[in-house]
């Protein structure tokens, strides 16, 4: 996979009915589940506009503490950023609710700052016109009540919401860019078939979680073509949920090894004596995650204590349901993800470059109500994409996130085999990241 | 460097979740630093405490992790190669002096101490204490967790860089909110030095003694004087940049409206519930601003602005509790003074510290009659003493 072709894709173009209605006749050929080889974004922007750019915000529900309210409220009241209060210069121009339980916000929130909430996706793009009106687009399917499938995965409509906005950007013949928070889809080739669109319709995809883009502690960035060997992240939290944080923490490092990113060839997910078995013949692995614990600040101590230095037996005794995601790429390198509810509350990373030394830092994701009021980590993830709406080029790879949500969904589907290796030949997906990390560090 | 043997620990009291807790269990158990964990076995641990604060707790560490009790201080301390004394209030309230300058007085010469918190009431007392250390060659100094914190971003400025002004927001009550803000902000003092005494030697001018004159210390302890203050005299652009570092802001998304916003100062006059400031002025025409800001956020954060206007801004880190992983930095860099021999920070910062606060009792005090009245300036600190370049002969 390292020598295999690369297909440059100009994501600074510009777009007018002819090109767009070109790129739609290319449908056929792109949206095959053929090898994906993707270019990295380029790193420069295009000069800002000269006029306030706008964006729909298309939300699942908006309460206290939703994904929603956060990135709502960031784009009506603004946010901190590199020492000053950033009030976006993307004016949100509509809202798409599909649910409002009774401790809903976004009715609140449309009369203060008098933003309409449509009652279709495709009235919050067009704004009650024809066509499309905005010139960026947010999914942000988390939280809510949906129905869960036989593998115990939340159907959020993420999939839904995208398709519904391809619609309208193929009706109009002009498309924007969009971002999806977290994973694409719970179906893979749902995931692969958004990436595709977005490459089709030539239109800035961004998406995934805040983890790539918060605060790291210690501030460690790896420069591209890394000599990285193997990656560990350590977390906490549910499977087809959290999980998909644990993936991006690594990912995020991972990509920028020597040679870049190749696709992941099996996923294996473990529990119980399995798990700890695999951990105690693998001195590197347990090596990276004792490194990544030693980020961590959330560590759970004995009765009357409030630190205690881990050892396994600690830790399967703090978190009898811990589950470790043990991920080989193509090319050999290989991620593990530790899921450690019960003994941890954050997000770890450790990678071991050639030679032997270690990097580790804690991706930092505190949640409120409890450590945070703002859940500020959510500031770098909002700002990339204002510089991805502003400039029409992601921030960073949305092949990171496909990758990721393949992991996820393979992950689910090991656990629920018991732990058998699931092969993933269709998650060749090989990508380059950019140059320098994106994430808070000033 | 000393092989480290025994550690003595000099408390007042011992209850879950205070500096006691903290810092013992790490030179008990371990901590982290720097992505690994140090395990204290080579540590033989010494607690003196008075008999009616020893507790079940202790009794657990006896138990478990081979604490050992003593009832006699001298014996606590004999032999050590590193104390730690740490009182029984909040960081800010100080200790018991008579112990604290026991225990300085009759370490093993050389011994390093390191008392948490403020070290003492008055800068008279701090003064003592610094004169007896440095008589018996002990390294001395004192802080909090907030000392010794990690800061978001990171940054920090070269020495010798001009700073115009400066300004730490925190919560908390009097005088341990001040306390900890003058921890944050001190350092920002020696960054800058001011030389106030120099002598031709042989044709050089050379810095004969290294003072800080403090030319003015103003309290406001009302919010609505304390928000008049940050709308005046560009003090709204340094609250703007340090608050913008806030996450956690106070008050009700709904009721409030997003509480993101508190860059306008009038947002503060809306949440705060028991607002305190306190300014101070230096020689050069420094001047550095704690603002208590109680209701409007819960954290600590900093923004200082060079003389060319640049604002840099920060959030001093504290990571949440139970664990607080705050204290494995503390714990690291006491560690680090007991292997070296080298203070984390000068003990000069404390007197500097107390002397401030000290003069803002004074004035809160004052105020109940007379309102926002400055107190009279100068102040003169206090000779730099080790860390300082050394004075001409």
């Amino acid at each position: 996979m390292k020598n295999a072709p690369r297909v440059n894709i100009d994501r600074n173009a510009s777009w007018n009915r002819r090109r767009f209605l070109a790129a739609m006749a290319g449908t056929a050929a792109g949206s095959s589940l053929s090898p994906l080889v993707f270019s990295a974004a380029s790193d420069k922007p295009s000069p800002a506009p000269d006029k306030p750019r706008t964006v729909a915000i298309l939300a699942t529900k908006v309460a206290k503490y939703s994904h929603a309210q956060h990135f709502i409220d960031r784009f009506l009241e603004g946010y901190g950023w590199h020492g000053a209060h950033h009030k976006p210069s993307l004016q949100l121009a509509s809202l798409y609710v599909d649910q409002f339980p009774e401790n809903d916000l976004a009715r609140e929130r449309s009369k203060r700052h008098n933003v309409p909430i449509c009652p279709s996706i495709a009235e919050a793009l067009t704004l009650g016109g024809s066509r499309l009106a905005v010139d960026g687009v947010l999914i942000i399917a988390e939280h809510g009540d949906y129905p869960k499938n036989k593998k115990g995965q939340t159907l959020y409509p993420r999939y839904k919401f995208f398709k519904e906005t391809v619609k309208v950007f193929e009706d109009s013949g002009r498309a924007v860019p969009v971002f999806n928070d977290k994973h694409l889809s719970t179906d893979w080739k749902e995931c692969v078939e958004m990436v595709q669109d977005s490459r089709r319709l030539g239109f800035a995809f961004l998406a995934g979680s805040s983890l790539p883009v918060t605060w790291r502690i210690p501030s460690v960035e790896l420069p591209v073509e890394a000599e990285l060997e193997e990656s560990v992240a350590v977390c906490y939290g549910g499977v087809d949920s959290y999980d998909f944080h644990g993936y991006e923490t690594a990912q995020c490092m991972s990509e920028r090894r020597a040679g870049g990113e190749s696709g992941i060839s099996s996923i294996q997910a473990l529990r119980g004596d399995e798990l700890w078995k695999r951990v105690e013949s693998d001195a590197g692995t347990k090596e990276l995650l004792f490194a990544a614990l030693a980020r961590s600040h959330s560590l759970k101590a004995p009765e009357g204590y409030t630190v205690w230095l881990p050892t396994v037996d600690w830790i399967r005794e703090c978190s009898p349901e811990a589950t470790g995601f043990f991920v080989k790429h193509r090319d050999g390198f290989r991620t593990t993800l530790f899921l450690l509810n019960g003994y941890l509350r954050d997000f770890n990373y450790a990678g071991r470059k050639k030679g032997g030394e270690i990097v580790s830092c804690q991706m930092q994701l505190p949640m409120p109500p409890s450590n945070t009021t703002l859940a500020d980590f959510f500031n770098p993830l909002v700002n990339n994409i204002e510089q991805t709406i502003m400039t029409g080029k992601a921030a960073y790879p949305v092949e990171r996130t496909l990758l990721t949500s393949g992991m996820t969904l393979a992950g689910v589907d090991s656990l629920i085999e018991d732990g058998a290796l699931r092969e993933t030949p269709e998650m060749n997906i090989a990508y380059r990241p950019q140059n320098e990390s994106v994430y808070w560090r000033a | 460097m000393a092989e480290l043997r025994k550690i003595a620990f000099v408390l007042e009291r011992f209850k879950p979740d205070s500096a006691a807790q903290h810092l013992l269990d790490r030179f008990l158990i371990g901590y982290a630093k720097d992505g690994r964990f140090l395990k204290s076995e080579d540590k033989l641990v010494t607690v003196f405490i008075p008999e009616d604060a020893w507790n079940a707790d202790l009794d657990k560490r006896v138990k478990d992790l081979k604490l050992r009790r003593t009832n006699d201080l001298l014996e606590a301390i004999e032999g050590a190669d590193g104390v730690i004394v740490i009182g029984g209030g909040p960081a800010g309230r100080p200790h018991d002096e008579t112990k604290t300058e026991f225990v300085v007085s009759r370490v093993p010469e050389g011994c390093p101490v390191f008392i948490h918190g403020a070290p003492g009431r008055t800068p008279q007392f701090i003064n003592k204490l610094n004169g007896i250390a440095r008589d018996r060659k002990t390294p001395l100094t004192a802080g909090s967790v907030i000392a010794a914190a990690g800061r978001l971003p990171e940054w920090g400025l070269k020495p010798g860089t001009k700073i115009r002004k400066a300004m730490a927001i925190v919560h908390g009550d009097f005088p341990t909110a001040e306390y900890h803000g003058l921890e944050i902000l001190i350092p920002f003092s020696q960054i800058r030095h001011v030389d106030t005494m120099k002598r031709e030697v042989r044709g050089e001018i050379r810095v004969t003694e290294r003072r800080w004159m403090f030319t003015g210390v103003a309290s406001r302890n009302t919010t609505s004087d304390v928000v008049m203050r940050l709308k005046e005299d560009g003090w709204d652009k340094l609250y703007a940049a340090a608050v913008s570092r806030s996450d956690s802001p106070r008050g009700m998304s709904v009721k409030d409206g997003r509480t993101q916003d508190l860059s306008d100062p009038d947002m503060f006059a809306k949440l705060a519930t028991d607002a305190r400031l306190a300014e101070f002025s230096e020689i050069d025409n420094y001047h550095f601003m704690v603002v208590v800001a109680n209701g409007v956020v819960g954290d600590f954060t900093v923004a200082v602005e060079e003389a060319d206007g640049t604002i840099h801004s920060t959030q001093i880190y504290q990571p949440p509790a139970p664990a607080r992983a705050g204290y494995d930095r503390l714990a690291a860099a006491i560690d680090q003074m007991f292997e070296t021999g080298k203070a984390p920070w000068p003990f000069f910062h404390k007197y500097n510290e107390t002397f401030l606060l000290d003069i803002v009792q004074f004035q809160a005090e004052s105020q109940k009659q007379a309102a926002n009245q400055a107190a009279q300036p100068p102040f003169i600190g206090p000779a730099a003493p080790p860390g300082s370049p050394k004075p001409a002969r």
